[in-house]
C-alpha cells in the first residue's frame, strides 16, 4: 500500500493521531502532524511512497506540529520533534514540509552510522551508478533532477548510502529540494516534471521539491554498483568539459565531504578506496543541462568510460 | 494521567530489564524493540545493549533492523574510544620528561584500564587529575606541542579559574578531543569538602607506569560525585552514569577488600552521602549485589526521613527516561530540582544565584539556544 | 603543508637537528598503517588515531626506510634519497627535517630509547 492509496481524509486523520509509517529507502519513518496544510501537501508529494506494514519496526518517530506554548498565538509555527524532543528552532507554519524533510535528513545523518554516508547524489542505469559528490553551490541536485527525467533511476539526492559488507550503494529516493533559480531551470528542462510548491524565504532561500519517479521509489530496495565518480560544477556560459581527475584527489573529495567517514574508521577507509579504485573519476563543468545529459549518456554508454 | 503513569512505568521497566537481563532480549517483540531503541537512544544506552549482547553471543538473535541501530551506536563508541586512547598517547608524548604521574579520570580511566564501563558508552573528553601546583607545567608543555586553550567567554574563564576544580579545557589544533585538567574532584566552593591529596596518595599505576587511575573506592566515589553533581537540567541525572557506578561495584566488588574499605574511605573523603545514594539507587534500579555489612555501615550517612522520601521520588523520576510518547510533567520538574540541588552543593547561595542568572541571561539571548535546522551542517554532527 | 607549520615543528619545538647520531624507530602506530598509493600520492590510514593522512613520496620513503631498521637521521636521509632516485645533496635537509617532525608529531616515529608505546 502506498501513501496515495489512502484517501486524503484518512491520511490526514492517521497523521494527526497514531501517525503514518512511511518507507524511505532502508528507513521507516513514523510521521505525525496536526497541520492540515502540511497533510494535503504531504499526501501529494509522498504519493508513491510505500507505507510500511503495521508490524514493521520504525526507525525514527518524527512530528511536525504546532508548538504547544505561547508563541503559537503570536505567529503560527511548525516545530520538528524526534521522539518528543526538539533540538531545533521552530519554522513558519507554511514551511512545515521542508522542515520535516530537513529534520529527517538530520535523523539519518546523525544516527545511521551502521552505514557509510557519503554526501552525494546517486543515479543508476543497468545496475551501475554515477556518484555526484556534493559541493555547496555546485548544482548536484539540478543535474540529478535532470538525469532522473532522462532515463536514470534516482538512488539518492543527499545521502550516498554505502553498505559496509559489499560496498554497494543503497537507494534512498527522497524528494529533491531545488533552490532558487534551479527550480525554473528544471521546469524548462522537463515541463512534465512534478515539482511541489515553492517555499519562499526559507533560511535556504526559495525551495521547491521534485518528486522522484514512481519507478525509483518502487525499486527503493535495489542496490547499485559504484561505477563513476563525477564532480559536477555548473557555471553560466561555461563550455562543457569532462576531465579525468587523479584518484587521490577523488578520494580526498569524497572522504572529506562524507557525513561519517571519520566515524567508521578503517571500514570507511577501505570502502572509499575500493569505491575510488572501481570508479572512473571526472570533473565535469557544464552550463546547459541538455548538453550535460547527452555528455553523461555518451560517457556511460561507451563501455570503457 | 493514569495512562501516562502506566506507560511510563512499563517503558522504564522494559529498559531496566534489558540492561539487567540482556539474555532475555531475543524474545522481545518488535514493538518492544522499537520502544527500547527509542529509550536507549534518549539515554545513550544503545551501545551498552550492543556490548552486552555481543559479550553473551546473542547479537545475531535479535531483529536485524534493531541490530542496525545497535551497530550504529557501537561504531560511534569504537571510534570515540580510539580517539580517547590516542589522545592519551599524544599527551604522554607531549609530557615526556614530566615528573609525577598523570592520573586519568572517568572515561579516560575506564578506557585505558579496560574497565567494564568503557564497553558500550561514549566518553567525549579526556579528564586528567594533577596536583594544583603542577598544572601550569603541563598546560605549558601541551601548548608547546599544539594544544590550544579553548576560547571561552571571560565569565566562564574566571568561573573555572577561581571557583572550579578544573582549568578551562584544552584542545589540539588538529584533533577535536578535549582535555580537562582537574586538580580536585569537587569545586573549591563545594559544600562537600574533599581533600584531593588523599586521592593522589592512593592512585594506582597502570601497565604504563606514567599513567595512574584512582584507587577502586576513590574511582567509585568520583563516579558518584559526577553522577549527582554534574547533571544537566534537561536530562536530569544520567542513568548511564549510575550504570557506570553499578558496573564498577560489580567489577571491584568481586574482592571482599573493596567492600571492607569502601564506607570508611567515603567518610574520610567526606563523600558518605553520595555513597549512600549511590548504593541505594544502584540496588534499586540494577539489583547490584551489595553486601549486607556495607548496607548497614552506610545507613547513618543518609538524610532524615522527609528528605530521603523526597530524594527517592525525585531520583526515580529524573533518572528514568519514561515513554517518549507520553511525557511526564513531574519528571521535568524533578530534573530541574535535582539540577538546582547539584548546584546548591557546588557553590554558596549568592554565587549560585548569580551563576544561574547569568546562564538564564545567555539562554534568553539565544547564545545557547536551539540550532537552526536549515543552516545546520549535518556533517558537523 | 603551510610554511609556518614547518617553522614551528622544525625549529622551535622539535628536538630534530639537535643530535644527528641518535636513532629513530617506527612506533607501534607506525607499524600498523594501511596504505593506498595513487600516482606518487600516498593515502595512509592510521588505525591507532583514526586519522587519514596524505603523504608525499618523501614522507612515504622515510616511513618505508624505517620499516626494517633503526636508523639515524643521516641514514634515513641516505635511504630516502636512494628510494626517490635522488643524489644525497638533492634531498633538502629542510624537507627531511619537516617530514621527520611531522611524523613524530603524528606518533608514527620516535627517538629510540624513549618509552615506546
Amino acid at each position: 500500500m502506498r501513501v496515495g492509496d489512502l484517501a486524503l481524509r484518512k491520511f490526514k486523520s492517521r497523521l494527526a493521531t497514531e501517525g503514518l509509517q512511511v518507507q524511505f529507502g532502508p528507513f521507516v519513518i513514523r510521521m505525525r502532524s496536526d497541520l492540515a496544510s502540511f497533510a494535503s501537501l504531504a499526501h501529494q508529494l509522498y504519493h508513491h511512497y510505500p507505507l510500511a506494514s503495521a508490524t514493521a519496526m520504525t526507525d525514527f518517530h518524527v512530528q511536525i506540529t504546532r508548538p504547544r506554548w505561547l508563541r503559537r498565538w503570536l505567529r503560527p509555527q511548525s516545530l520538528f520533534t524526534l521522539d518528543g524532543q526538539s533540538p531545533f528552532a521552530p519554522y513558519a507554519v507554511e514551511h512545515a514540509l521542508p522542515a520535516l524533510e530537513w529534520g529527517i535528513n538530520w535523523c539519518i545523518a546523525t544516527r545511521a552510522h551502521h552505514l557509510l554516508m557519503l554526501h552525494a547524489a546517486v543515479v543508476e542505469r543497468d545496475g551501475q551508478a554515477i556518484i555526484f559528490p556534493a559541493w555547496p553551490g555546485h548544482g548536484k541536485s539540478t543535474l540529478c533532477a535532470a538525469l532522473i527525467h532522462s532515463g536514470w533511476r534516482l538512488l539518492s539526492d543527499e545521502f550516498g548510502l554505502v553498505h559496509p559488507e559489499d560496498g554497494k550503494l543503497l537507494p534512498i529516493p527522497r524528494l529533491i529540494p531545488l533552490k532558487n533559480e534551479s527550480i525554473d531551470v528544471i521546469r524548462r528542462f522537463r515541463p512534465g516534471a512534478i515539482i511541489g510548491p515553492s517555499f519562499f524565504n526559507t533560511r535556504k532561500g526559495t525551495v521547491a521539491h521534485v518528486m522522484p519517479s514512481e519507478e525509483s521509489i518502487r525499486r527503493g530496495h535495489e542496490p547499485a554498483e559504484p561505477r563513476w565518480l563525477i564532480f559536477p560544477r555548473w557555471a553560466a556560459e561555461a563550455s562543457l568539459t569532462l576531465k579525468p581527475i587523479p584518484k587521490s584527489e577523488a578520494f580526498l573529495m569524497v572522504a572529506t565531504n562524507a557525513f561519517n567517514y571519520e566515524v567508521l574508521d578503517n571500514t570507511a577507509f577501505h570502502l572509499v578506496t575500493d569505491m575510488v579504485q572501481a570508479c572512473d573519476c571526472y570533473s565535469f563543468r557544464y552550463s546547459n543541462l541538455d548538453e550535460a545529459v547527452t555528455a553523461l549518456n555518451a560517457l556511460t554508454s561507451s563501455g570503457h568510460g | 494521567m493514569g495512562k501516562v503513569t502506566a506507560q511510563t512505568r512499563l517503558a522504564n521497566q522494559l529498559l531496566l530489564e534489558a540492561i539487567k537481563n540482556p539474555k532475555n532480549l531475543p524474545v522481545l517483540s518488535l514493538a518492544d524493540w522499537e520502544l527500547l531503541i527509542r529509550m536507549g537512544r534518549r539515554t545513550r544506552l544503545l551501545g551498552r545493549l550492543e556490548a552486552d549482547l555481543s559479550r553473551i553471543g546473542l547479537l545475531a538473535e535479535i531483529p536485524s533492523r534493531a541490530a542496525d541501530h545497535l551497530r550504529a551506536a557501537r561504531n560511534v563508541i569504537d571510534h570515540r574510544n580510539t580517539l580517547v586512547k590516542w589522545e592519551i598517547n599524544r599527551i604522554l608524548w607531549a609530557l615526556n620528561g614530566t615528573e609525577a604521574p598523570i592520573i586519568l579520570l572517568k572515561g579516560a580511566a575506564y578506557v585505558q584500564a579496560n574497565l567494564p564501563p568503557a564497553h558500550g558508552r561514549i566518553f567525549a573528553d579526556v579528564d586528567l587529575l594533577r596536583p594544583e601546583e603542577r598544572i601550569e607545567e603541563i598546560e605549558e608543555k601541551l601548548s608547546l606541542r599544539g594544544w590550544l586553550k579553548m576560547q571561552i567567554d571571560p565569565y566562564d574563564d574566571r568561573y573555572y579559574r577561581v571557583w572550579m576544580h578544573e582549568i578551562p579545557p584544552l584542545r589540539h589544533r588538529e584533533r577535536g578531543t578535549e582535555i580537562d585538567i582537574h586538580h580536585r574532584i569537587l569545586p573549591r566552593t563545594s559544600r562537600l569538602n574533599s581533600d584531593p591529596a588523599l586521592l593522589f596518595e592512593a592512585a594506582r599505576p597502570l601497565e604504563d607506569s606514567r599513567l595512574h587511575v584512582l584507587a577502586p573506592a576513590d574511582m567509585v566515589l568520583h563516579a558518584l560525585v559526577h553522577l549527582f553533581l554534574e547533571c544537566d537540567p534537561r536530562e536530569g541525572l544520567r542513568l548511564r552514569d549510575l550504570l557506570d557506578v553499578h558496573l564498577l561495584f560489580q567489577h571491584y566488588g568481586q574482592e571482599q577488600s573493596f567492600w571492607d574499605g569502601l564506607t570508611p574511605r567515603a567518610y574520610k573523603l567526606g563523600l558518605e552521602r553520595p555513597l549512600f545514594y549511590g548504593l541505594r539507587f544502584a540496588l534499586r534500579f540494577f539489583d547490584t549485589p551489595i553486601p549486607q555489612t556495607v548496607r548497614s555501615e552506610i545507613k547513618n550517612a543518609g538524610p532524615r526521613w522527609p528528605m530521603l522520601w523526597l530524594m527517592d521520588h525525585l531520583v526515580a523520576l529524573a533518572i528514568l527516561p519514561g515513554h517518549p510518547d507520553y511525557p511526564y510533567p513531574w519528571a521535568t520538574l524533578a530534573r530541574h530540582l535535582l539540577y538546582l540541588r547539584a548546584h546548591w552543593l557546588k557553590m554558596p547561595p549568592l554565587m549560585l544565584a548569580r551563576h544561574l542568572l547569568y546562564k538564564a541571561y545567555l539562554r534568553s539571548r539565544g547564545v545557547r539556544g536551539k540550532v537552526d535546522l536549515a543552516k545546520l551542517d549535518l556533517r558537523q554532527q | 603543508m603551510p610554511e609556518e607549520y614547518f617553522t614551528e615543528i622544525g625549529t622551535t619545538h622539535s628536538s630534530f637537528g639537535l643530535d644527528k647520531n641518535r636513532s629513530l624507530v617506527l612506533t607501534h602506530a607506525g607499524r600498523e598503517l594501511a596504505w593506498q598509493e595513487w600516482d606518487d600520492v600516498y593515502i595512509v590510514y592510521q588505525p591507532s588515531s583514526a586519522e587519514t593522512h596524505v603523504f608525499n613520496d618523501t614522507t612515504a620513503a622515510v616511513l618505508q626506510s624505517l620499516e626494517k631498521d633503526v636508523l639515524t637521521m643521516a641514514e634515513i636521509g641516505d635511504r630516502t634519497a636512494q628510494w626517490l632516485d635522488l643524489g644525497r645533496d638533492e634531498l633538502s635537509s629542510g624537507d627531511l627535517s619537516f617530514a621527520l617532525g611531522r611524523l613524530e608529531e603524528l606518533g608514527l616515529i620516535e627517538w629510540s630509547g624513549t618509552a615506546a608505546r
